[in-house]
C-alpha cells in the first residue's frame, strides 16, 4: 500500500468514523435529561453552608456533609441584586438621592489662584522677529552655503555682544533650551503615572498646552491640543490617559524654572509619549 | 444495554482508526506475540506463573491475584509504553485472570504530579488503556475490562521527588468483581 | 558678505526662536499606584438594615472598596487614619480638596448610604480627581440589603474604569476546587466566592473528587468534572437551585468542559480507547459532534469570546503544543513553538491574548500569547503554576501554585493570581488549599 492510499484509507476510516460517532449520540439522545428539566444527578450531595461574609477558618467542618431540605438558598444574587448599572455617563442618573444632586455646590476655584500677572514684556516680542528672521534665513544658509566657507572667522565674541544686546528674559540658546527642557522633563516624568497594561498604550501620544504664571503655577486647566493612537474601541483608555498627563501636571505644580525664561516657559507643549516606557 | 453495541462499535472504530495511522503517537502499544507471555519474569520466587508456591491467599481471591501476579505496572515520564517488566507483570495478571475467568477487572490509570491536570487525565486513560490491550492481547475479555483514568488525582504516595513520581506513574489492574474471598 | 557670518552665529545662539512655543517630550513616568482615599462613606440619616445600620455600612462599604482597588495593584488607598477630614454627607458631592492634597491623595472617592422605603439600599458613588477638582464620575446603585457588597464593588468598578480606562471586575466571583487532607486521599469540592473572597461557601461535599470547575456565560451554571459512581464525567452545577446533572451518559470519560460564549453549547474532551479528543456538546438538543481526530491528547479547549474559534492542546506533534482552530473544526493550525510544553490555554475576554501553562526547566510557568503564537511574554515561575483564569476584562489572571510535597507533609495548593504586566502577584486567601479557578464574567 502507498503512502498515498494509506492516507486516504485513513482518511475514510476517520470520516467513517465520524459519521458513526454522531450517528451514536444522536441515537442516545433521547435519554439525556436536558438542562431546563429536573432530573438531578443524584450523586454530588449539595453542602448547605449559608453565606459567609467573612472567609471560614480552615476546617475540614467548614461544609456540614448531609443535604439539608432547603437546600435552595439565597441566589439568584443577579436578579436579586441587579443593582441597574447603565454606564450612562450622567452622575447619578439611575435612582437619584435627592439631597445628594439638589445641590451640587459648585467647584472651588482651582487651587492656586495664580492670577495671570501682567504677561512677559512687550520688548520679547520684539526679539522674537528677530529670531524669527534668523531662523528662517538659517535654513537657506544651511541649504545654499557650501560647508568650506562655514568656519573661516570666529564669530564667538560677534554672538556674545549680540547676547548682551538682548533684552534680559528672553534670551534661550541651544544649551538653554537642552536645560529648560530637562528641568520640565524632570520635573514632570515622576509625576507621571499612565494607564499602562492596556494593550493601546504604547501607540498613543498626548499632547497638552501649559499655561504657567511667575511662578510655576499651572493657570487653568491643561489644554489636550492632539492626541493619537485613539480608535472606537479605546475611548475610555484614551481619556484616562489624557487624564494621566493632566494630572501629572498639575500635581507637579509649581515648577521650579528658571526666572530669566519666563518668556519661553510661560507658554509651552508637553507630549506625553510612553511608547518607550518599560 | 442499548448503547453497549454501539460503543463497542465507536471502540472498534477507533482501534481501527487509529491501527492504520502512520503516527508514531499511536495506541494502543502494539502487544508482543502471546508467546512471550512467561519468559520474561525474573521472580526469585520458584514457578512465577504456576501460582502454587507458598501462597496464603485463597485461590482466586484478590489477595490471591496480588501475591500471584502484582497488581501493579509503572510508567516513565509522559509515557504510555509497557517495558519489559510490565509486560511479564501483565502476562502473569492474563494468566491468572485466564484461570479464574469470572473475575472483572478495574484498571486505573495514574500520572505523576507533574502535568497539568487535564492533559494527565488523558494520559492516565492512555495507561489505562496499554494496560487493557495488553491484557486483551493476552486472551483476556476486553468484556472484563473497565478503564478509569485518576490522572494526578490519587498518588500511591505523596512526595515532590523523582522516586515518587516513579511510584505514581502507574497502572492498577483493582479486582471488581467475581473473585473469590 | 559681512553679514554672513554675524547670522550665522546668531543662528547657532539662538535655536529655539521665541515665537516658536517650547515642546517638551516626556518618556518616562513611574508606574506605582495610585494613592486614593476612600473615607467612610456618609448617610444623610442613619437607619438599620438588616445588614446593620447605614453608617456602618458606609464605613464596611468604603473599606470593600479600598480593599478593591488595592487587589488590583493600581492603586494605593491611603490609610483612614491620616485623613484630616471626615467626609460628611454634605460634602459628599463638595469635598474639600485642600486637605485631601495635604495627604498626597490624587483621587477621592465619597459616597452615601441610603436605606429605602422598599428594603434596598442605594450607594450613591463619586469620584474625583483631587488636583483638578473635577467631579470624574457618579453614580447610584441600588441592591437589596443581603447583597450590600455587590454595592460597593460595583462603585469601585466605576472608579477602577474611570481612572483605568479599563472595564472593572470586582463585582464578579470564583469559582474553584477547595482542596485538604494527604495528596493520596485529598478531599476535593467545589466552592464559590466572591472575587475578593467575601461570600465563601462550599457547593459539594467532597464525597467526590471534583476538578475544573467553569462558569456560563450566565454565571449561575458551572461546568465541571466528577468522580461520582467512579465514573469521571462533565456535570453541570446550578447555583439557583443548588441541582447536579449529568451533561451526557458518554461510555467514556469526559472531561475539560468550557462553555461556548453564547452560552448554547459546551465544549469537552472524551477519551475513547486512550485517545482524547474535543467534542463540541449542543446544550439544547444534547447533539454531539467531534472536533479534533488526531491520535494525541486533544484537550483543554477554549473559545475566542466571539465563538468563532477555540483554542487547545495537543501533543499530536511530539509533545503538548498550543492549537488554535475554528468552531466547527476546521483549521487546526499550531501556534506555540517555544522551548518545552504549552497547556491549559485560555482564551482572553478582549480576545486580543491566550493564557497558557508552559512547562520547562523543571518549573511552571503562567504566560500569555497572541492568538497567532506571537508576543509570548511569562508572568509568573514557580515550581508548579498552573491552570490560568481570567479576570472578566481580560486585566488579570489567577491561576494556582503548588507546593512541593514531601512524604510526610502535602506541598500547599493556593490560588494566586498576577496582572497582565507580570507585577503584583498575590495570593488570593482562601480558607483549605485551592485549585482549579474560574473567574466568573461580570454578574450585572
Amino acid at each position: 500500500m502507498t503512502e498515498g492510499r494509506a492516507l486516504i484509507l485513513t482518511g475514510v476510516a476517520h470520516l467513517a468514523l465520524l459519521a458513526g460517532l454522531s450517528l451514536t449520540w444522536s441515537m442516545q439522545q433521547s435519554s439525556f435529561p436536558s438542562f431546563s428539566e429536573a432530573v438531578p444527578v443524584e450523586i454530588v450531595e449539595i453542602s448547605d453552608v449559608p453565606r459567609i461574609t467573612e472567609p471560614p477558618k480552615p476546617s475540614i467542618d467548614a461544609a456540614p456533609q448531609e443535604l439539608t431540605e432547603d437546600a435552595a438558598p439565597e441566589i439568584s444574587p443577579v436578579e436579586a441584586a441587579a443593582p441597574e448599572p447603565e454606564p450612562a455617563p450622567e452622575p447619578v442618573k439611575l435612582s437619584p438621592v435627592p439631597a445628594l444632586e439638589a445641590k451640587p455646590k459648585p467647584l472651588p476655584e482651582p487651587r492656586k489662584p495664580a492670577p495671570p500677572k501682567a504677561e512677559a514684556k512687550p520688548k520679547a516680542v520684539k526679539k522674537a522677529d528677530t529670531a524669527t528672521e534668523a531662523q528662517e534665513l538659517s535654513s537657506l544658509i544651511d541649504k545654499a552655503l557650501p560647508k568650506a566657507r562655514r568656519r573661516p572667522v570666529d564669530t564667538s565674541d560677534v554672538a556674545r555682544s549680540i547676547e548682551k544686546s538682548l533684552p534680559q528674559g528672553a534670551r534661550l540658546d541651544a544649551r538653554a533650551t537642552a536645560t529648560l527642557e530637562q528641568a520640565i522633563r524632570s520635573q514632570v516624568a515622576p509625576c507621571w503615572n499612565p494607564p499602562l497594561g492596556g494593550e493601546d498604550v504604547r501607540n498613543m501620544t498626548v499632547l497638552l498646552r501649559i499655561q504657567l504664571n511667575r511662578g510655576g503655577a499651572v493657570v487653568g486647566a491643561p489644554e489636550v491640543l492632539a492626541q493619537t493612537g485613539v480608535t472606537a474601541g479605546n475611548q475610555a483608555y484614551a481619556r484616562a490617559f489624557a487624564e494621566s498627563a493632566r494630572r501629572a501636571v498639575i500635581r507637579c505644580s509649581p515648577l521650579q524654572l528658571p526666572a530669566e525664561y519666563f518668556d519661553s516657559w510661560k507658554l509651552f507643549e508637553l507630549n506625553f509619549d510612553p511608547s518607550k516606557m518599560t | 444495554m442499548r448503547s453497549l453495541p454501539l460503543q463497542a462499535l465507536v471502540i472498534a472504530g477507533l482501534v481501527a482508526t487509529t491501527a492504520c495511522s502512520k503516527k508514531k503517537e499511536d495506541l494502543p502499544p502494539p502487544p508482543p506475540p502471546a508467546a512471550t507471555t512467561t519468559t520474561t519474569t525474573t521472580d526469585s520466587g520458584a514457578g512465577a506463573n504456576t501460582g502454587a508456591v507458598t501462597s496464603s491467599a485463597v485461590p482466586g481471591s484478590a489477595a490471591d491475584f496480588q501475591q500471584q501476579a502484582g497488581d501493579r505496572v509503572y510508567f516513565a515520564y509522559d509515557s504510555y509504553e509497557l517495558d519489559e517488566a510490565s509486560r511479564g507483570t501483565l502476562s502473569k495478571q492474563a494468566s491468572w485472570l485466564q484461570r479464574y475467568g469470572n473475575v472483572r477487572i478495574t484498571v486505573e490509570g495514574h500520572a505523576d504530579e507533574r502535568g497539568t491536570r487535564e492533559y494527565n487525565l488523558a494520559l492516565g486513560d492512555r495507561r489505562a488503556n496499554a494496560v487493557k490491550n495488553y491484557l486483551a492481547a493476552q486472551g483476556v475479555g476486553a468484556g472484563r475490562i473497565s478503564t478509569i483514568s485518576y490522572g494526578k488525582e490519587r498518588p500511591e504516595v505523596q512526595g515532590s521527588d523523582e522516586e515518587s513520581f516513579a511510584q505514581n506513574r502507574r497502572g492498577v489492574t483493582v479486582i471488581s468483581g467475581g473473585a473469590a474471598s | 558678505m559681512r553679514l554672513f557670518p554675524l547670522m550665522f552665529a546668531l543662528l547657532t545662539v539662538i535655536a529655539a526662536p521665541a515665537h516658536a512655543v517650547l515642546r517638551v517630550d516626556i518618556n518616562s513616568g513611574i508606574q506605582q499606584p495610585m494613592p486614593i482615599a476612600v473615607p467612610a462613606f456618609a448617610t444623610p440619616a442613619v437607619a438599620p438594615t438588616a445588614a446593620g445600620s447605614t453608617d456602618v455600612l458606609g464605613r464596611q462599604m468604603a473599606e470593600v472598596i479600598a480593599n478593591d482597588l488595592a487587589s488590583s495593584g493600581l492603586f494605593r488607598p491611603l490609610d483612614p487614619a491620616a485623613y484630616t477630614t471626615r467626609v460628611g454627607f454634605p460634602d459628599v458631592a463638595a469635598p474639600q480638596f485642600p486637605s485631601w492634597r495635604t495627604i498626597a491623595a490624587q483621587a477621592l472617592v465619597t459616597g452615601s448610604v441610603q436605606a429605602n422605603a422598599d428594603g434596598t439600599i442605594t450607594l450613591g458613588c463619586y469620584l474625583y480627581d483631587v488636583f483638578s477638582e473635577e467631579r470624574l464620575d457618579a453614580q447610584n446603585f441600588t441592591a437589596t440589603v443581603p447583597t450590600w457588597r455587590r454595592l460597593a464593588h460595583r462603585c469601585a468598578d466605576l472608579v477602577y474604569s474611570r481612572l483605568t480606562g479599563e472595564t472593572g471586575y470586582f463585582d464578579s466571583r470564583i469559582v474553584y476546587v477547595s482542596e485538604t487532607g494527604p495528596k493520596t486521599s485529598r478531599i476535593k469540592r467545589l466552592a464559590i466566592m466572591d472575587q475578593d473572597g467575601a461570600n465563601h461557601r462550599f457547593l459539594t461535599n467532597g464525597q467526590s473528587l471534583v476538578l475544573t470547575p467553569r462558569f456560563a456565560p450566565n454565571q449561575q451554571t458551572i461546568a465541571y468534572m466528577s468522580f461520582a459512581q467512579n465514573r469521571p464525567r462533565v456535570y453541570v452545577y446550578n447555583i439557583g437551585s443548588g441541582s447536579q446533572q449529568l451533561v451526557g451518559d458518554f461510555p467514556n470519560m469526559s472531561f475539560a468542559p468550557r462553555f461556548a460564549p453564547d452560552g448554547n453549547s459546551l465544549v469537552l474532551s472524551m477519551a475513547q480507547a486512550g485517545n482524547t479528543d474535543i467534542y463540541r456538546l449542543d446544550i439544547g438538543s444534547r447533539r454531539l459532534t467531534r472536533l479534533t481526530t488526531s491520535p494525541g491528547i486533544d484537550t483543554a479547549a477554549s473559545y475566542s469570546p466571539d465563538g468563532t474559534k477555540i483554542v487547545f492542546e495537543s501533543d499530536r506533534g511530539g509533545g503538548q503544543q498550543i492549537y488554535v482552530m475554528n468552531a466547527d473544526g476546521s483549521g487546526q493550525q499550531r501556534i506555540s513553538f517555544g522551548d518545552g510544553r504549552y497547556a491549559t490555554p485560555v482564551w482572553s475576554p478582549r480576545g486580543d491574548l491566550i493564557a497558557f501553562t508552559k512547562m520547562g526547566g523543571g518549573q511552571f510557568k503562567i504566560g500569555v500569547m497572541r492568538p497567532d503564537g506571537g508576543g509570548e511574554r511569562l508572568l509568573t515561575n514557580s515550581w508548579q503554576d498552573e491552570g490560568p483564569t481570567w479576570s472578566p476584562n481580560g486585566r488579570v489572571i489567577m491561576f494556582f501554585r503548588t507546593g512541593q510535597s514531601s512524604r510526610s507533609r502535602a506541598g500547599n495548593a493556593d490560588l494566586w493570581s498576577v496582572d497582565l504586566t507580570g507585577l503584583n502577584e498575590r495570593r488570593i486567601q482562601t480558607p483549605l488549599d485551592g485549585s482549579d479557578p474560574a473567574w466568573s464574567p461580570l454578574l450585572r
